[in-house]
C-alpha cells in the first residue's frame, strides 16, 4: 500500500510524541515514526532534520552527542521544559481537531 | 525568552558556521550508518546496504539544504549569496561597472563634502548650553534698521526685564600685547561676566569673571582664548595668576578657556559696521558713562524657559520706551529680538542652501545618467533573466538581485564618496571665505556619514529602480523567442531614456542659469566704481596702544612722522594716511547738524549720518580721489576747525547750495563747529555693493585717531615696498605693531570673496553637470543609431546622403535637447526666483543669462549628437543589410 504523507504541521507533534518518552536520535525517530504509524508514515530525512534543527532553534529540544547502543555516535535530541509546554498545547489542540473532524464526518 | 533564544542561535549559526556544518554532515553520516547498519541486519550486502540508506536519505545535499534553508537566520545566507551574486555581476562588467562607481563617487562625495558644510553652519546647534534659547537683543531706527545698543539700554533691560534669564554686553576692544615677545594686536571683546556662565562655558584654567570685575577699577582682568595661551604663551598654566601687558596696562590673567568653545566672528554678532575675528583676549566690560550713550555694543540674552523670542522684544520694547519717555526730542528707538544661531548664519543660509540645491542637482543628473545605463544593460541581460526566470527563479528574486547589483554599485560609490569627501573638504573650506561663520567646525562626522549613506541607499533605489520594474516585468516566453543582440529594442525603454535625457537637461539648464545669474552678479560689482583707484597701492595697518599714545597729540605725532619716513623710501610716490581703510568693513558713523538746525526738533534718524573719516591731504591724491571743488587740508593752518566733504554728503546736507564755507556739528562731537573747505568725489567706503558713502574727511590731527592705517602708492609692484615700510614705521616706533599689510587690490578681492566662493563651486557644478547631460545625450544617440542601423543602410541603398542621414540624427537630438530645455526653462526662472537675494543688479529673469545657459546646452547637445550622427552616415549598406 502507498505510504501516507504527513499531514501538514503534525509533524513536529510526533517528534515531540516521541521524544517525550526518552531521548533519540534522528534515525530512531524516523524508525520509531514508521513503527507507531503502523508503517503508514514514512517520513523523509529531508523533512524530518528542518524540524529537528528548527525546534532545536526554538528552545524545545536540546540536543547531545552521546555513544548508541551499538557503540556508534550520535546525536540525541531530548525535550525541553518549553517542549513539553507546546507539546501539550499542540496534543490537545490535535485532539480537539480529530475530534471534530471526525465528528463532521460521522455526521454526514 | 524565545526570541532571545532564536537571537543567540543565529548569531551561534553566524558566527559557528562551520561547526554547525560539520556536525550536520556527522548527523547526517550517522543517520546513514544506522539506516544501513539495520538492512545488513536483513541480509543485505553492505554495498547494497549503503546505496539503500542514501536513497531513503533522498540525496544528502538536498537534505543538507533543506535544514539549511529551514533554520532561522537562513535569510542571512540568502542575502551574503545575494550580494556575492551582484559583485560577480560587477566584475563581469568592469568598465561599466567602474564608470558608474566613480561617477556616484564624485556625485555622492560632492554631496556629503557640501553636506558637512551646512550642516556645520546651518543645521547643528550652536555648542552652547541650551542654544536655542540664545538671542541677540538689538535696537532698531524706522529709518535704518538695526542698529547696536547702547550701555545704558542695556543696564535698563539688564535690571527691569523678566524675560531673560540672562544678559550680557559685549563690546568689541581690540589690544595691543607688549612685552610678552613682539608687540602684536590681538582680537578682544569686553563682555559682562554672565556671557560665560550663560554660555555654559567653564574656564579650563583658572576662573573666568567675577560679577564684581564689571567695576571700573576691578577690570584689569584678562581671559585667554586657547589658541592665544597655546602660541603666545607656550601652554604654560603658570600663566594664570600673572599680569600681561594690554594697551600699556596690566591685566592680571584670571583664566584660560577650553579648547572647544568657539565664539563666532564679531563681525557676525555686530549688526554694522564692525570687522574682527574671533576673540582671543576677553575682558570685563566695566561699563562707563561714555558707553551709556554710545550705541555700539551687542546684547547677548538667554531667554527664560517658555520665553519666546516675541515676547522677549515686547517687554524690552515697554521698558525701553519708559526710559525714551524721560529723554526730550529721543529718537524712535524700537528692538528687536533673534536668535542667535539665526543671527550669525543668517547672511549665508541663502548661498549655502544655493550650493547644497545645486550640488544635489548635479546627482539627481548624474542618476538620471546611471539610471539609463543601467536599464540598458539589463535590456541586454534580458535574455539571461528570462532563462533565470525559467529555471525558477521567482519575480521577487529577479528584482531583488537587479536592485542589489544597483546597491551594490551605489555602495562602492557612496564608500568611494566618503573617502572623497574627506580629500576634497580641506580644499572647499580653502575656498570658501572666511564670512561664512562656523567654518572650524566642519568634520565628516557620524552625522555626515549618515547622510551619505542615506544619500547613497537612495542612490541605489532611484538607479536600479526602473531597471529591476523591467526585470519583475519581462515577459519570459517573448524574451526567450528573440535573439538576445535583438532583446534590446522595445520602444518603451528608449523613451524611457528619452525621458531621463530631457529631465537631466532641464535641471542642467537651471544649475547654468544659477551659475550664470552668480557670474553676472560678480561682473556687475567689479564693474562698479568703488571712487578710488585700487591698483598700485600698498595699505598698512598699525596699532598704537592707548597706553603710550594716550591722546590725539600723541597719535597725529606719530603718523606725521611716519608719513615723513615713508615718503623718503625710494620708489613711493605718495603716501596717504586714514583711520580706517575704504572696503575694511568699518565705519565710524556721527550724525550731521548743519549749522543753525542743531537746536531744530528735526528727528536724528531724519539728519543725515555721516561716515567720519581722519585722513590727510595726500590720501586723496594717493587714491585718485578727485577733487571737486576747494581746496584741501593744510597742515600750516591746524588750528582751523575743518573738513573735507564727499559730493553726495554736500548734495545731502546743503542741496541745491555750495558746500564751501558752510559749518556742521557731528553728534560725535557736538561742542565743535566745524567749515567745509573743500568736496571731493564719492568713495564707496562699504565695498562695492554699498551705495556711495555721505563721507566727512576730517584732518587727522583734529579728527578720530581710533586705528591708524596708510596707504602707499609706488611706481610697480607695490609689495616690493613692504620691508622698506615695515623699517621705516619701526623707525618711528619699534612697539607699534604692524598688523597687517596688503595691497588695495587685495582688499577689493577679498570683498567679493563670497561671491568668487559662489561663482567658482556654482560653475564648477554645472560645468559637471553640462558634462554629465553631455554624455547622457551621447549614450542616447549612439544607443538609437545602432539600434537603426538596419533601417541607414535601407535608406542609404534607396539614395539617401550620408548628410541627409546626419540631418536626421542631429535633428532628433535637437527636438530631445529643445523638449528639455522647454521644461528647464521654468525651472530655472523658478531657481533666480529662489536665489534673488544673492544677486546683484540682475534681473533672476535675466534674459542673456537664460538664452546664453540655453544656447551652452544645445551646443553641448549637437556636439554630443555629432558623434553617432557621424557614425550613422558611416554605414555601409551591403554590410548592414547582409548581417541581418
Amino acid at each position: 500500500m502507498e505510504k501516507l504523507d504527513i499531514p501538514q504541521g503534525t509533524l513536529d507533534l510526533m517528534i515531540l510524541t516521541i521524544l517525550a518518552r526518552e531521548p533519540m536520535h534522528g534515525y530512531g525517530i524516523s524508525q520509531r515514526l514508521a513503527v507507531l504509524s503502523h508503517d503508514q508514515f514514512r517520513v523523509n530525512p529531508g523533512s524530518l532534520f528542518p524540524s529537528l534543527y528548527r525546534l532545536e532553534q526554538d528552545g524545545k529540544l536540546k540536543a547531545e552527542w552521546r555513544g548508541t547502543e551499538n557503540n556508534r555516535r550520535a546525536k540525541y535530541y531530548r525535550l525541553t521544559a518549553a517542549g513539553k509546554r507546546q507539546l501539550e498545547q499542540h496534543r490537545e489542540r490535535w485532539t480537539r481537531v480529530s475530534f471534530a473532524v471526525t465528528s463532521v464526518l460521522e455526521g454526514a | 525568552m524565545t526570541l532571545l533564544h532564536r537571537l543567540v542561535s543565529v548569531l551561534r549559526w553566524i558566527v559557528d558556521r562551520n561547526r554547525a556544518e560539520t556536525a550536520l554532515d556527522d548527523e547526517l553520516r550517522a543517520f546513514v550508518d544506522m539506516a544501513a547498519a539495520d538492512r545488513i541486519r536483513d541480509g543485505a550486502t553492505p554495498e547494497e546496504a549503503r546505496r539503500m540508506a542514501l536513497m531513503h536519505l533522498g540525496g544528502v545535499e538536498q537534505a543538507k539544504e533543506r535544514v539549511r534553508t529551514a533554520r532561522h537566520g537562513a535569510w542571512l545566507d540568502e542575502v551574503s549569496r545575494d550580494v556575492r551574486y551582484a559583485l560577480r555581476m560587477c566584475r563581469r562588467n568592469p568598465g561599466f561597472s567602474a564608470v558608474v562607481v566613480a561617477t556616484l563617487a564624485i556625485g555622492i562625495g560632492a554631496n556629503t563634502a557640501v553636506f558637512s558644510v551646512v550642516d556645520a553652519v546651518l543645521l547643528r546647534p550652536l555648542t552652547y548650553a541650551a542654544p536655542d534659547r540664545l538671542v541677540m537683543v538689538h535696537e532698531t531706527l524706522p529709518t535704518r534698521g538695526r542698529i547696536p545698543v547702547a550701555a545704558f539700554e542695556f543696564e535698563e533691560w539688564r535690571r527691569a526685564a523678566h524675560s531673560f534669564e540672562h544678559i550680557s554686553l559685549m563690546a568689541v576692544a581690540p589690544v595691543v600685547l607688549t612685552r610678552a615677545g613682539d608687540p602684536e594686536r590681538l582680537e578682544a571683546a569686553r563682555v559682562s561676566a554672565s556671557l560665560f556662565p550663560m554660555l555654559g562655558i567653564e574656564a579650563a584654567i583658572g576662573r573666568t569673571f567675577r560679577p564684581d570685575e564689571e567695576i571700573v577699577g576691578r577690570d584689569h582682568v584678562a581671559v585667554l582664548s586657547d589658541g592665544l595661551w597655546r602660541t603666545r604663551f607656550g601652554a604654560d598654566s603658570s600663566i594664570v595668576g600673572r599680569t600681561i601687558t594690554l594697551n600699556d596696562e596690566a591685566y592680571l590673567v584670571s583664566g584660560v578657556l577650553p579648547p572647544r568653545f568657539r565664539f563666532p566672528r564679531l563681525e557676525q554678532v555686530f549688526v554694522m559696521g564692525i570687522s574682527g575675528g574671533q576673540p582671543q583676549v576677553w575682558l570685563p566690560f566695566a561699563i562707563t558713562d561714555a558707553d551709556r550713550g554710545e550705541n555700539s555694543f551687542a546684547t547677548i540674552a538667554r531667554l527664560k524657559i517658555g520665553v519666546s523670542p516675541e515676547q522677549a522684544r515686547a517687554e524690552a520694547t515697554t521698558i525701553l520706551s519708559d526710559v525714551l519717555k524721560r529723554i526730550p526730542n529721543a529718537p524712535q528707538l524700537g528692538v528687536d529680538v533673534v536668535p542667535l544661531q539665526q543671527q550669525i548664519t543668517g547672511a549665508s543660509r541663502q548661498a549655502l542652501a544655493l550650493l547644497w540645491a545645486a550640488i544635489a542637482a548635479v546627482l539627481v543628473i548624474a542618476c538620471a545618467n546611471i539610471a539609463s545605463l543601467m536599464l540598458s544593460r539589463s535590456a541586454a541581460r534580458g535574455h539571461e533573466l528570462a532563462i533565470r526566470g525559467a529555471l525558477g527563479a521567482s519575480r521577487g528574486t529577479l528584482l531583488r538581485h537587479s536592485l542589489l547589483d544597483s546597491m551594490t554599485l551605489a555602495v562602492l560609490g557612496g564608500v568611494g564618496g566618503v573617502v572623497l569627501a574627506i580629500s576634497m573638504l580641506p580644499l572647499l573650506l580653502r575656498l570658501a571665505p572666511p564670512t561664512i561663520p562656523r567654518l572650524d567646525e566642519v568634520t565628516v562626522d557620524g552625522r555626515v556619514l549618515v547622510f551619505a549613506a542615506m544619500v547613497t541607499l537612495a542612490t541605489g533605489v532611484v538607479v536600479g529602480l526602473f531597471p529591476a520594474r523591467r526585470a519583475a516585468r519581462s515577459d519570459l516566453i517573448e524574451s526567450l523567442r528573440v535573439t538576445t543582440r535583438s532583446a534590446s529594442l522595445g520602444g518603451r525603454h528608449a523613451d524611457f531614456r528619452r525621458v531621463m535625457v530631457a529631465a537631466q537637461i532641464a535641471v542642467t539648464l537651471a544649475c547654468l542659469t544659477a551659475a550664470g545669474l552668480v557670474i553676472q552678479s560678480l561682473r556687475n560689482v567689479l564693474k562698479v566704481d568703488p571712487g578710488f583707484t585700487t591698483e598700485g597701492l600698498l595699505t598698512v595697518d598699525v596699532s598704537l596702544s592707548p597706553g603710550r599714545y594716550g591722546n590725539r597729540d600723541a597719535r597725529a605725532a606719530f603718523v606725521r612722522q611716519a608719513l615723513q619716513h615713508v615718503e623718503s623710501i625710494a620708489g613711493v610716490t605718495s603716501v596717504g594716511f586714514v583711520n580706517r581703510l575704504p572696503f575694511s568693513g568699518i565705519s565710524m558713523n556721527s550724525v550731521l547738524a548743519t549749522e543753525g538746525t542743531e537746536r531744530s526738533a528735526i528727528l536724528m534718524s531724519e539728519r543725515p549720518l555721516a561716515d567720519v573719516r581722519s585722513v590727510d591731504a595726500a590720501y586723496f591724491r594717493t587714491l585718485g580721489i578727485p577733487v571737486v571743488r576747494g581746496e584741501l587740508f593744510e597742515e600750516a593752518a591746524r588750528s582751523r576747525s575743518v573738513a573735507v566733504v564727499s559730493a553726495g554728503m554736500a548734495n545731502r546736507a546743503w542741496p541745491g547750495e555750495s558746500a564751501i564755507g558752510k559749518r556742521f556739528r557731528l553728534s560725535a562731537q557736538p561742542d565743535q563747529l566745524i567749515e567745509v573747505i573743500g568736496v571731493v568725489g564719492d568713495v564707496r567706503n562699504m565695498g562695492f555693493e554699498a551705495g556711495r558713502s555721505l563721507t566727512v574727511y576730517l584732518p587727522y590731527w583734529q579728527g578720530f585717531l581710533n586705528a591708524t592705517s596708510f596707504v602707499v602708492r609706488t611706481g610697480s609692484d607695490p609689495t616690493a615696498a613692504a620691508s622698506a615700510v615695515r623699517a621705516a614705521i619701526s623707525v618711528v616706533d619699534n612697539d607699534v605693531p604692524i598688523d597687517s599689510m596688503s595691497t588695495m587690490r587685495g582688499i577689493v578681492a577679498e570683498s567679493v570673496e563670497a561671491r568668487t566662493f559662489q561663482v567658482t563651486l556654482l560653475t564648477l557644478f554645472g560645468a559637471i553637470a553640462v558634462a554629465l547631460s553631455g554624455i547622457g545625450v551621447f549614450g542616447v544617440m549612439s544607443y538609437a543609431v545602432a539600434q537603426r542601423r538596419k533601417e541607414f543602410g535601407v535608406r542609404m541603398a534607396l539614395g539617401a546622403t550620408p548628410l541627409s542621414l546626419q540631418h536626421m540624427v542631429v535633428g532628433n537630438a535637437v527636438r530631445l535637447v529643445s523638449a528639455g530645455a522647454a521644461v528647464g526653462l521654468p525651472l530655472a526662472v523658478t531657481a533666480a526666483y529662489f536665489m534673488r537675494d544673492l544677486l546683484f543688479d540682475v534681473d533672476p529673469r535675466d534674459v542673456r543669462v537664460l538664452v546664453s545657459s540655453s544656447a551652452v546646452i544645445v551646443v553641448v547637445g549637437l556636439i554630443a549628437a555629432w558623434i553617432p550622427a557621424h557614425r550613422a552616415t558611416q554605414t555601409d549598406p551591403i554590410t548592414t543589410l547582409r548581417f541581418e
